[in-house]
């Protein structure tokens, strides 16, 4: 094994150009496919914690009272299948608004406790009793607007998958022109060496003999290009991550943390193999 | 330990390499294949290295049937066999050592082995100090030691040397004919195909003449008579012990350097002669 390494590594220096073209396509493709994974990743995890938070709003015209609102809070906390009801009042609607908007001084000045409705936000005890929750909230008088968290959920879903989709086209389109541009690359490199695999052949060396270090050399590109494009992933993802949070606000995202990093990390290597492996021996086999 | 039967090697349709042939080769034998050119010599070679397998008929190379050799089998069958390509196929970006480490590399060896094995026979083809050059650095009959250095260096029971004196000059020719009589003094069966008639003539060894790829000239049953006169009970010892020990016999008696000595002695007079029959060559 160690001679068939030293034999690739050999293959690999005295083409210098051909294995970082090959490195550097595999680069490229993988943190293509790795950006893609984690947005369709994130998108998932932003899913789930709408569907994990049951929730309709109502917002009320201003001719409906402050007392009126507190006795639909009433009547509907009596519901079985609601968890909670809390009552956004002008005021505090302006108070969250101000949170929400104390870097942005326009944004603040226009904006008044008048302007904003009061509402109510209530939690269902399932996700399934939203529909409910809904029709009884519309059959409050004074109710201008009930805003559903399925609609957000049915929109996400559909970008979700688009994304998935999308995601994945790119990634089969990346990896079948990595794919080929390994078996371009080890195929050229066959070739030139056809005569040396020929004596060899006649000096008696088996097919591993001739043919591992090419699949090695292919093993080595994929393994190298899967790890560069991990870290230039985490590069951008570290750069990228203060603006990410600040976009999606509350929701949390996992990308940070160890265990999908290391997953991401564990794939890209595997599937960078995968790919060397499987052009090496696709190149080997056609011209051997 | 050779066995060719009724072998026929076609090529294509009409073009007929060899016809018919049949002859044995004993274990430790010397053999001169010899005929014009095109009278299928290279083809004999290459059927014993099993780059192609014969149209009709069979061969036997010690335990192994040429014919029923699978894929699999085929590189292990190669290793008994050191062949001395005509056109060398030597490695010109891999230095005289490399080229010789290459075969053994294929046979896993270690390292260690590696190095005292290339040391060993480049000290036997007289090569010793020329390890880091480079095919196009040495001059032909360089060449033609470093492969057969390399067919050697594996240890194989035969070498097959196709035209191994064909790009030298007479007498450069003789010391590669000496080397391989030398390396067949230790127990190696040496097949040389040639058509140089002055060598054949001198070296006294069986010859089998081929022309249109049939076998017009053995001549076995004299030679062997010659061969158990003049070589004497030591060497008739030696092919005996080849046929029962294999291999491993092989290596100690190619270790034995005093009996290499002996050898030597016994072939300075033969030398001798041979010089002798170059400078007749010369004239002619």
């Amino acid at each position: 094994m160690s001679r068939v390494l030293v034999n690739a590594w050999k293959n690999m220096r005295r083409m210098p150009y051909q294995t970082l073209a090959a490195i550097g396509v595999l680069t490229v493709g993988f943190v293509i496919a790795q950006v893609f994974g984690l947005v369709v990743f994130s998108s998932q995890q932003i899913l789930t914690y709408f569907e994990t938070r049951p929730q309709v709003s109502a917002y009320f015209t201003d001719q409906a009272s402050e007392e009126e609102i507190l006795k639909y809070k009433q009547q509907l906390e009596e519901r079985d299948y609601i968890q909670e009801v809390t009552y956004i009042s002008k005021e505090k609607a302006l108070e969250i608004y101000r949170e929400q908007n104390k870097n942005d001084k326009l944004l603040l000045e226009m904006v008044t406790a008048e302007i904003l409705p009061a509402s109510l936000e209530v939690s269902a005890t399932a996700a399934d009793q939203l529909e409910k929750v809904r029709q009884d909230l519309e059959n409050l008088a004074g109710v201008e607007e009930v805003v559903y968290q399925q609609d957000v959920v049915d929109a996400l879903t559909q970008w979700t998958r688009g994304l998935r989709w999308i995601g994945l086209g790119l990634t089969t389109v990346l990896v079948v022109t990595a794919l080929l541009i390994i078996v371009v690359i080890i195929s050229m490199k066959v070739a030139s060496r056809r005569q040396e695999i020929m004596i060899m052949r006649l000096l008696g060396a088996q097919r591993w003999f001739v043919t591992g270090p090419f699949v090695t050399e292919g093993a080595v590109y994929g393994m190298v290009g899967g790890v560069v494009a991990w870290l230039l992933t985490m590069i951008l993802l570290l750069y990228a991550m203060p603006a990410i949070v600040g976009f999606i606000g509350e929701i949390p995202l996992k990308l940070l943390d160890v265990t999908v990093l290391s997953v991401l990390f564990g794939i890209s290597i595997l599937t960078g193999i995968a790919i060397g492996v499987l052009g090496s021996l696709v190149s080997v086999r056609r011209y051997l | 330990m050779i066995d060719f039967r009724n072998v026929t090697k076609t090529f294509g349709n009409d073009i007929i390499a060899l016809n018919e042939v049949s002859f044995q080769v004993e274990p430790g034998e010397f053999l001169f294949i010899t005929g014009p050119s095109g009278a299928g010599k290279t083809t004999v070679g290459r059927l014993l290295i099993r780059e192609f397998a014969p149209t009709s008929g069979e061969i036997t190379v010690g335990e192994y049937d040429l014919a029923k050799l699978t894929g699999r089998d085929i590189p292990f069958y190669r290793r008994q066999v050191g062949f001395v390509f005509q056109d060398f196929k030597l490695l010109p970006d891999r230095t005289v050592a490399e080229n010789i480490e290459l075969s053994l590399e294929i046979l896993d060896k270690t390292s260690e082995e590696i190095r005292e094995k290339v040391a060993r026979v480049l000290e036997l083809v007289n090569l010793s100090g020329k390890d880091n050059l480079f095919p196009s650095q040495l001059s032909g009959g360089e060449v033609q030691r470093t492969v057969i250095a390399r067919a050697v260096a594996a240890e194989p029971p035969l070498i097959f040397a196709d035209e191994p004196t064909g790009n030298l000059d007479a007498e450069t020719g003789w010391q590669i004919t000496e080397l391989l009589e030398k390396i067949n003094q230790r127990g190696t069966t040496v097949i040389m195909a040639t058509h140089n008639q002055g060598i054949i003539g001198a070296a006294k060894k069986r010859v089998i003449k081929l022309e249109g790829g049939r076998v017009v000239v053995d001549t076995k049953e004299e030679k062997q008579e010659a061969l158990r006169q003049s070589s004497g009970q030591a060497r008739i010892k030696n092919q005996e012990k080849f046929e029962k020990e294999g291999e491993k016999e092989r290596e100690e008696n190619s270790e034995g350097d005093d009996r290499e000595k002996k050898h030597e002695k016994e072939h300075k007079g033969k030398h001798h002669q041979k010089k002798k029959a170059v400078e007749v060559e010369k004239v002619e």
